[in-house]
């Protein structure tokens, strides 16, 4: 047991620094790129409706555009609330309610889109106090045990998608199971990229069964590195170069993913920079000043920028988010394979410190 | 003389006196010096062990039901899309508006379900996959007033797709497709295509394995 209540209790506490960091960055992203979201269910009629198992069964069809309009807003009010660490406890659960009461309606079209660790990533954190003060130095203060929970719930989310791989054929010789879906979505669903084109015409059995083994191996690799944050947060910067692969070759974009995985990166060292430590004290300034009433005009104007023209910087920056991720997780795992190959190595001699 | 302290009479206490140390460890614990449990170590075991049971509950109704929302998952993309030749197969649908005057116009899911993103586009056209023998309407019961979205889950696919709901959504969509003209009849054309590695290139065999037609004008 004291193994256990060790890995639950300690082994993610050094996570939790700079966690106030992570908040904002994810409350940005919500704000940026998640709203407006889901506005077209409303037109169409009830006919389409086919609910998966969950909250939307107990109802006969969709609702109107208002709850979506409202929905919205209250995404916003809440995740800039979160922004600025006000009541972010409640705005944490607030966001992830929101999030699951527009994704029901929106996936009960006979699709869900994989994107739950949108929802849990803030229903974790509300554990912790990432709603504090940025200007702290960034020293891990809290239980790590909600960090632990995270790793966890993706660990598991991630063995999700091996199994019915492993199960399914992907680990057969014979068939390159990749390339059966590249080909569906090359030709059918109409995701047509310049590497796709070029990987159609890849006529290398070796070659898709290195994509298809290391699919699999990597998803289920996630829960097996649970147990260690360093192997997890390693696993995690290996799978941001998967994710922009498949972003590249087959435009299906995860960031929700990426933005998950960043939780675990230590933001605190950030603001040991003079240039992050003078931007942190203004806008620590800054929300000292702003109260309900400011959030919720601040909320109004986006709301009526994002009603008029739409989302304009959506998909910049969860492209943007895509691309910036293996460069952060490449420069991750050089640091932990110098740190691998010796600790006493001249390369890297530093006071240990997370 | 000194009492036992079983014998003493208890010090009189203050109701809003606070045990000896607590505000030193709350005011510390303010500056962010000590850990603050926010739950007991026992309620947080009992946490993960009810994460671990929840998700196994979720693997079990997945079988049986199918994917619920909310739920714990991540795409699996099932199976290896390969016939028993090894070759590769997909499904595609072509979508034909046929006009009263013979004319007629083909477009894909992208173009009708344009409002919707593309990941939804698959499993919407579902409602259109061709009739196999004659649908039956099971008996629902209560089921219907009760869990009415479960109710719609086990209706045929059929009855909704010739629906009058759905010719008016379809005869809306296409009046914005083809501003002043309304096709008759819509035909949905479903393939099942092979895809064959040959000289440098993959080779597409293209088979009709159904069709479903949706007469508009029949009012």
């Amino acid at each position: 047991m004291s193994r256990i209540d060790r890995w639950i209790f300690d082994e993610y506490a050094p996570c939790t620094a700079g966690l106030p960091v992570y908040r904002v960055l994810f409350a940005s992203y919500i704000m940026l790129v998640a709203v407006p979201r889901h506005l077209w269910v409303a037109e169409f009629p009830d006919v389409f409706f086919y609910p998966p198992l969950g909250l939307t069964i107990f109802f006969a069809g969709f609702p109107p555009a208002w709850y979506f309009h409202a929905l919205n807003f209250g995404l916003l009010v809440a995740s800039l609330c979160l922004l600025l660490g006000y009541r972010s406890r409640l705005a944490s659960v607030v966001v992830a309610a929101f999030l699951i009461a527009g994704n029901a309606w929106a996936y009960s079209f006979g699709k869900i889109d994989h994107d739950i660790l949108l929802v849990v990533v803030p229903l974790a954190l509300a554990f912790t106090r990432w709603g504090g003060s940025l200007s702290s130095p960034g020293q891990p203060t809290e239980p790590g045990w909600p960090m632990a929970l995270l790793a966890l719930l993706i660990g598991l989310a991630m063995l999700t998608a091996a199994v019915p791989k492993m199960l399914t054929g992907w680990l057969s010789p014979q068939a390159p199971a990749t390339l059966g879906h590249l080909l569906q979505n090359h030709f059918v669903t109409g995701r047509q990229t310049t590497a796709s084109t070029i990987l159609v015409s890849a006529d290398s059995l070796l070659l898709w069964k290195m994509i298809d083994y290391a699919t699999v191996i990597l998803e289920a690799g996630f829960v097996v590195a649970v147990v260690s944050r360093q192997m997890f947060r390693a696993i995690c910067a290996v799978a941001t170069f998967f994710h922009v692969g498949v972003w590249i070759v087959m435009d299906i974009g995860f960031s929700a993913n990426v933005i998950a995985y960043a939780a675990f990166i230590n933001w605190g060292l950030l603001l040991r920079r003079d240039v992050a430590r003078h931007f942190v004290l203004r806008f620590e300034r800054a929300r000292g000043r702003v109260g309900i009433v400011s959030i919720l005009a601040a909320a109004s104007a986006i709301f009526g920028i994002y009603y008029v023209f739409g989302n304009p910087w959506r998909s910049t920056i969860a492209v943007g988010v895509l691309l910036l991720a293996p460069i952060v997780g490449g420069a991750y795992l050089a640091k932990y394979f110098v740190r691998a190959v010796g600790s006493d190595s001249v390369l890297w001699r530093t006071p240990a410190r997370e | 003389m000194k009492l036992p302290r079983w014998f003493r009479k208890p010090a009189r206490r203050s109701p809003f006196a606070v045990p000896a140390g607590h505000r030193r460890r709350a005011a510390a614990a303010r500056l962010g010096r000590i850990r603050r449990p926010s739950m007991s170590r026992i309620a947080v075991r009992r946490l993960f062990a009810l994460v671990i049971a929840l998700f196994l509950l979720q693997a079990q109704l997945t079988s049986l039901f199918g994917e619920p929302y909310p739920a714990l998952m991540m795409p699996g993309f099932r199976g290896t899309s390969q016939d028993n030749d090894g070759r590769l197969l997909t499904r595609d649908v072509e979508i034909t508006a046929v006009f009263r005057d013979g004319t007629y116009s083909v477009l894909g899911p992208r173009e009708l379900l344009a409002q919707a993103p593309d990941s939804h586009h698959a499993a919407i056209m579902r409602l259109f996959v061709p009739e196999f023998g004659s649908a039956i309407e099971p008996d629902l019961g209560g089921l219907e007033r009760w869990v009415p979205g479960l109710a719609i889950r086990l209706k045929p696919w059929a009855t909704r797709a010739n629906s009058n709901e759905m010719k008016v959504w379809l005869r809306s969509r296409f009046s914005d497709l083809y501003p002043g003209q309304m096709p008759a009849r819509i035909d949905f054309t479903w393939y099942v295509d092979r895809f064959q590695w040959s000289a440098g290139q993959f080779e597409r065999e293209r088979q009709v394995f159904g069709r479903r037609a949706i007469e508009l004008d029949c009012e």
